[in-house]
């Protein structure tokens, strides 16, 4: 099994809506199997070196709509792709491969808050009973 | 799943490598996947905005270089969450209330309304939050946190 494809699978899951999984699994099984995915008849009239591929660990994609592609893969292939998701990154994991390094000094947010508890209406009152009483002075 | 929604202040500490929530969410035993883990882009704001206040140009660089590296870490899992309408409910009623705050010295004001903005995101996902024990988790029931 070609050990980019399962370095690929490992951060899959972190892709959380279903279509996006499905679309990015597609996008990465047609890389991997090297082209264009598979007619139904070029599987069926090539069956034999199909499924000598497949055993070999080359994963093998048939066409189909999106999200209906079939896939040939061994037992063992499909093994190696179900221990490759389960060993998902860690947060630590993922935040040191980026390169971070925390900086080694404490930052403190501000907190505080003004607080206006005057209600709109009455707000609005105040402003008409000024204006009303202003050309009076 | 359990979703573990940073504070900006744990934002803060993980930048800095400071806190107990440094030492949880980075420390062999923590091992949290990277989907698990959730900041608010308004968080994302209120770390600027304090980074930017801060004096020593080498620091201040240094603080958003780390900044933009976490950031991209969680977004690529798609963990950078907005504050939305839902979100924005639920801070109004958020608003209406005394939350209490303890500062690093001790004294107490209350919640910002952009921390408030952050905490009602925490709420909208049903997460659990990530924050120093605060006298205000007590008052929003609703609220699960986690105190490392």
């Amino acid at each position: 099994m070609d050990v980019n494809f399962l370095s690929a699978v490992r951060s899959l899951p972190s892709l959380r809506e279903e279509p996006e999984l499905e679309k990015a699994l597609s996008e990465l099984l047609t890389k991997t199997s090297g082209g264009a995915p598979l007619t139904i008849k070029g599987v069926r009239d090539r069956f034999s070196s199909v499924n000598r591929l497949a055993k070999s660990g080359r994963i093998q994609v048939v066409k189909g709509p999106p999200g209906e592609e079939t896939v040939i893969v061994s037992i063992k292939g499909l093994a190696a792709i179900i221990r490759a998701a389960a060993a998902s990154l860690s947060f630590a994991d993922a935040l040191t491969a980026s390169g971070f390094v925390p900086t080694g000094h404490r930052l403190l947010q501000s907190e505080g808050f003004k607080r206006d508890d005057t209600l709109v209406l009455q707000a609005v009152e105040n402003a008409e009973s000024t204006e009303i009483a202003a050309p009076a002075r | 799943m359990t979703i573990f929604f940073l504070s900006t202040q744990s934002l803060l500490d993980v930048l800095g490598g400071k806190g107990n929530t440094f030492k949880w969410l980075m420390g062999a035993g923590a091992r949290i996947p990277m989907q698990d883990v959730e900041i608010s882009a308004v968080s994302i704001g209120q770390a600027l905005d304090t980074i930017q206040r801060n004096t020593n140009a080498v620091m201040r660089k240094n603080f958003e270089r780390q900044l933009t590296l976490l950031v991209t870490t969680v977004r690529s899992s798609q963990g950078v969450i907005p504050f939305d309408e839902g979100a924005a409910r639920i801070w109004a009623d958020l608003q209406a209330r005394t939350l209490e705050y303890r500062k690093s010295d001790g004294s107490t004001t209350e919640l910002s309304p952009a921390s408030r903005m952050v905490v009602a995101t925490a709420l909208r996902r049903g997460a659990t939050f990530v924050e120093s024990s605060q006298p205000y988790h007590a008052v929003i029931p609703d609220l699960t946190i986690f105190s490392p």
